[in-house]
């Protein structure tokens, strides 16, 4: 366990030196902010552009705006916020391996499993911090402008996304146990998504899909309902952990 | 029971070669040089008693423990000081003194002082502003500082100036003394010459020579300079011949009595004969086909 804690404050400590904490948690604050700035603002950009807007035909009548749109943009914004996530992050294994430095710890004893579980555990709990810091953010902002109890299933659909991610971080693990590069890592990270995505634009095969928990909107506009989400879920569940599970023998015979 | 043992231990990265069937035996206290040239496959050997990469066959074993069946004991055992000292960038040097002994569960922090001071480490400073010499001393207190039984050192006085070497072996000769046993990877010849007991050379993923460093170095060859003129070319043995500033050198493994008739033929006005040294010894195994002189 001491082995284990040193290695992941080591991780801790590399995460605040290069700067990388802070970028995530700047981008995930603004995009917090920019979720009921966007929604806020919406009724005087289109009043600012009632005239273009006009003369090609459109009349823009009175805009009200209420929480729900700034949940919508939340879930815009969401995928975003994910992707410099992992982009910043996909060097997390990558890096040790050209720069040598896993050698040092490996041959000091340390457990190659520790190394898999204090990274996935590091970037789990940046993830949740940041993705959990940015919903505060648009909650407080939303409950000073607006009414958030019209969005309906509030918490379970952003605890939806929050479980993507963690699919997303988990494939991070796992394709940095398999790869050598930042470029292999984001590769088959990204074309596992994409696939995903793929698949469930055919209907019967979209509740099953992990990419359904994406669709927030849905859920807080009430037009489904949150039970057709938990198959997805469990799913989520169930990709994540064999992920973690793999990347274990993976990372084993992996050589340093 | 051997501090290191190998059976037959070949390693192969795909097609390509690491080590073949290799054997060695190094004894509890004993300092045992490895020498061999890039690629040769000292790295490899050295990454399999680590645990770092599988055999192909064959097997490894520390004090009488599989290097892969029980790597996590096996590295409580070890002290590796790698030829590269890398470290995590914008550490100070204590935090990396105490993320390693943290990595193995243990304080060294008494040591791990006491062995700065030797070396002159300031360990308030980051890895990052240091000179390849000082951060080999990190990465040398390291390897040391949790004192272990077998010291793997790859290496070792790379960056280093000849004070530090020196300081360096004389830690080493104490820890010998102690116990530990050391095995010492090369390329500087005399560093094994002078303080290692036995050795082994490497060629192309195999042991050709191992004994101990007298033996490998008393070979039948001699190595003679002389000046003055003499006719060379009927006699056999002869191998490195060079002539600088009238003096010329050769290593001579033939017939001593037609190298002293030769001689008397002709005019000599000075003649050193001395034993080779070890890099020559070396530098000989690394012939084409290996045999000795």
């Amino acid at each position: 366990m001491k082995s284990l804690l040193a290695f992941m404050k080591k991780e801790w400590m590399e995460q605040v030196r290069s700067g990388r904490l802070l970028i995530l948690v700047i981008i995930f604050i603004l995009l917090g902010i920019m979720n009921p700035a966007v929604a806020k603002l919406t009724p005087w950009l289109l009043e600012m552009m009632a005239d273009s807007l006009e003369a090609s035909g459109m009349t823009v009548t009175a805009v009200t705006v209420s929480a729900l749109d700034s949940w919508v943009q939340f879930f815009k914004n969401a995928p975003m916020g994910l992707i410099a996530f992992i982009l910043l992050e996909s060097s997390i294994f990558t890096k040790e391996y050209q720069s040598g430095t896993l050698v040092l710890a490996l041959t000091k004893g340390l457990d190659r499993h520790k190394v898999v579980i204090s990274k996935a555990i590091i970037l789990t709990l940046f993830w949740t911090v940041c993705y959990w810091f940015c919903f505060t953010i648009t909650f407080g902002y939303n409950t000073y402008f607006w009414d958030n109890s019209i969005a309906q299933n509030l918490f379970f659909s952003v605890i939806c996304w929050w479980l993507f991610g963690l699919l997303v971080v988990a494939l991070t693990v796992l394709f940095s146990t398999l790869s050598n590069s930042n470029t292999g890592v984001l590769a088959g990270t990204g074309c596992t998504v994409l696939v995903s995505y793929l698949i469930g634009l055919i209907p019967k095969a979209k509740e099953y899909l992990p990419t359904l928990l994406m669709d927030g909107n849905s859920l807080i506009y009430g037009t489904v309902e949150a039970r057709s989400y938990v198959t997805a879920i469990y799913i989520t569940v169930l990709l994540s952990v064999v992920c973690l599970a793999i990347s274990f023998p993976v990372f084993n015979k992996k050589y340093l | 029971m051997e501090a290191i043992k190998t059976e037959n231990l070949t390693k192969y990265y795909g097609k390509s070669r690491g080590v073949l069937e290799l054997n060695l035996s190094v004894e509890q206290s004993e300092v045992f040089g490895f020498i061999g040239p890039n690629g040769a496959g000292k790295s490899t050997t050295i990454r399999t008693l680590l645990g770092l990469v599988s055999p192909t066959k064959g097997s490894a074993q520390i004090f009488g423990m599989d290097t892969v069946k029980n790597k996590e004991a096996v590295l409580q055992k070890v002290g590796y000081l790698p030829s590269e000292a890398i470290f995590y960038p914008g550490m100070k040097v204590k935090d990396i003194l105490k993320l390693s002994a943290d990595l193995r569960k243990k304080n060294c922090a008494a040591e791990s002082k006491s062995l700065c001071e030797r070396l002159q480490l300031d360990r308030n400073r980051k890895v990052d502003e240091l000179s390849f010499g000082n951060r080999k001393k990190v990465a040398i207190i390291c390897a040391l500082q949790h004192r272990p039984e077998l010291l793997i050192l790859d290496e070792p006085t790379g960056g280093l100036d000849p004070l530090m070497q020196r300081e360096f072996f004389e830690i080493i000769r104490e820890r010998s003394s102690q116990g530990t046993t050391v095995f010492l990877s090369s390329h500087i010849l005399s560093e094994v010459q002078h303080n290692c007991s036995r050795a082994a050379i490497i060629r192309e993923g195999r042991i050709i020579a191992c004994d101990s460093v007298d033996t490998l170095a008393k070979t039948n060859a001699k190595r003679v300079s002389l000046r003055g003129t003499v006719d060379l070319t009927d006699l056999t043995g002869i191998r490195d011949q060079v002539t600088v500033d009238g003096i010329t050198s050769f290593l001579f493994g033939g017939d001593i009595n037609q190298l002293l008739r030769q001689l008397s033929d002709g005019n000599i006005l000075d003649i050193h004969i001395s034993e080779p040294d070890l890099e020559e010894i070396f530098l000989h195994y690394y012939e084409k086909d290996g045999d000795r002189v």
